[in-house]
């Protein structure tokens, strides 16, 4: 049988997989609580947008898929926080809007076709040094914020309105971690894929949710299961040649169907009073 | 939704009950009083600086109607949510403390929640949750507490301890400033009544409150005969 770590590519991608499988959820779990998941394939679609500009134009995608989202992210934040569109039609907007823009960009061109799917579906081969670093920059900052920000992202998800008669900087913590969840959206792409980084972002947030308590261990033991269903699905993706995004989604509902096979078990026991 | 002419004050000390029916805009004044939402005309202060400026947070403190976000998913325990009270600004260090803090204690004793300290709040019924909420509000020893409906979906035994509770802080000193619809509550618990409606309907003390002003209010002739009967109920009361 082969070794996964006996290749090169193979190391690279599963240190990208526990990285992107660590922030995804980290970020996630926030997000989710707010009822905001969705941003996540928004933000997804206009960093795809963003790989087509910088497939056409030969400028580094990663680049501008990223610069797109911070911007994007942004955008989306402010035209909440003023009111100006409802949450959900701004997500809609830009999700559609990218998605025109890299229908058009690729209508313009041939020939990227290859390089495309790997943004679309994650492609293990194709992970760079380059990628692997920046995704670590990222994991830095991203666990730094949680880490630092930890009360006011728990205040501001339970309560908006009660967090800011708290003094908390509602407007820039949602502006943080909708800024945050873009770059990340934008360099776990070659992992899992524009089309399936939301699942990784929601699903395994929504299962340590089956079997926790408190809030810091939510966030631990999402941030495990995000990182065993990378590495997990991978490791799938390397031994039977599936698309590596298709495998970690999977993984992660597994790991969902099984945290609510326990759920259900622990609940069935008599509880003690 | 519009509130215009009204003016009141809230002193220590004063129970101060913001009555009227459903869309007076009693939410607005609400958040107006709040400092969340900024007015167009005139002027909200909070301790003298106008409320939108105000950020002496440990003054005050804000107990939401019990909402979806308590009964859903919200991953937390009766003790970490009551510490989110006791929030002092920004401390990169919070993630690390483990410690519950003897004010999160005392809180958690006043409202009585000690056997749920380490339950999930989402396993609580509507009314053990809205003691959580009251706990997180009192942990900083607010001196003005502001209540937005907060016995909605409550029981009638829940509801009479949790009015006891808050006389008992009224008692020493705190003002507290709460918006319900209900006329029965505003009878029985005020020092003082705002009744809203758009504008200011009455202000002053429940007993002064007329069938007129209700009527005003509620636009029911019923609310004269149910205004008699819960009078007597006051008087029956106490």
């Amino acid at each position: 049988m082969l070794n996964p770590l006996d290749f090169e590519f193979m190391v690279r991608a599963l240190w990208g997989g526990l990285m992107a499988g660590a922030l995804a959820p980290a970020l996630g779990l926030f997000l989710y609580l707010r009822r905001l998941s969705l941003i996540a394939d928004t933000l997804a679609h206009v960093a795809f947008m963003g790989v087509a500009i910088g497939l056409i134009t030969n400028v580094f995608p990663v680049v501008i898929a990223l610069i797109s989202t911070v911007i994007a992210a942004a955008s989306i934040e402010f035209l909440r926080s003023r009111r100006l569109l409802p949450g959900d039609a701004a997500l809609a907007v830009f999700l559609y809007s990218s998605l025109a823009v890299a229908v058009i960009v690729i209508g313009f061109s041939d020939g990227f076709n290859a390089d495309l799917f790997g943004y679309l579906f994650g492609s293990i081969l194709t992970i760079s040094d380059t990628d692997i670093w920046l995704l670590a920059g990222l994991a830095v900052i991203t666990l730094g914020f949680v880490a630092v920000f930890f009360s006011e992202l728990a205040q501001t998800s339970f309560h908006a309105d009660l967090a800011r008669t708290s003094g908390v900087r509602v407007d820039l913590i949602n502006l943080g971690l909708a800024v945050l969840t873009g770059a990340t959206i934008t360099l776990s792409m070659r992992v899992v894929g524009v089309l399936l980084i939301g699942a990784l972002i929601v699903i395994p947030v929504v299962a340590a949710l089956r079997i926790t308590t408190g809030l810091r261990q939510t966030i631990f033991v999402a941030m495990l299961m995000g990182m065993a269903s990378s590495t997990g699905g991978l490791l799938i993706a390397f031994y039977t040649d599936m698309a590596p995004g298709g495998a970690v989604v999977m993984t992660a509902v597994g790991i969902l169907i099984a945290a609510t096979i326990w759920r259900l078990g622990a609940t069935r026991k008599p509880q003690p009073q | 939704m519009a509130v215009e002419d009204v003016s009141f004050e809230v002193r220590p000390g004063e129970f101060t009950v913001i009555l009227g029916p459903n869309g007076s805009g009693k939410s607005t004044l609400l958040r107006l009083v709040l400092g969340l939402i900024r007015p167009d005309s005139g002027a909200v202060s909070l301790f003298g600086r106008p409320a939108h400026e105000f950020n002496d947070w440990r003054r005050i403190a804000y107990v939401p109607q019990v909402v979806e976000e308590l009964s859903s998913n919200f991953p937390a325990t009766v003790e970490e949510l009551v510490s989110q009270g006791d929030y002092r600004g920004f401390s990169p260090t919070t993630i690390f403390r483990r410690r519950v803090s003897d004010a999160v204690l005392a809180a958690i004793a006043t409202t009585g929640i000690e056997p749920l300290r380490r339950r999930r709040i989402s396993e609580l019924s509507v009314g053990q949750q809205q003691r959580v909420l009251i706990a997180r509000a009192l942990v900083r020893g607010p001196e003005l507490l502001v209540l937005d409906e907060p016995v909605a979906g409550v029981d009638a035994g829940g509801q009479e301890e949790f009015y006891s509770l808050l006389q008992g802080q009224v008692g020493i000193g705190m003002a507290v400033l709460l918006v319900s619809h209900d006329i029965g509550v505003a009878l029985r618990e005020a020092t003082t009544v705002a009744c809203i409606n758009r504008s200011l309907v009455f202000h002053g003390p429940p007993h002064a409150i007329t069938g007129k002003e209700l009527h005003d209010l509620y636009g029911l002739p019923i609310d004269i005969l149910l205004h008699d009967d819960v009078h007597e109920h006051r008087h029956g009361h106490r």
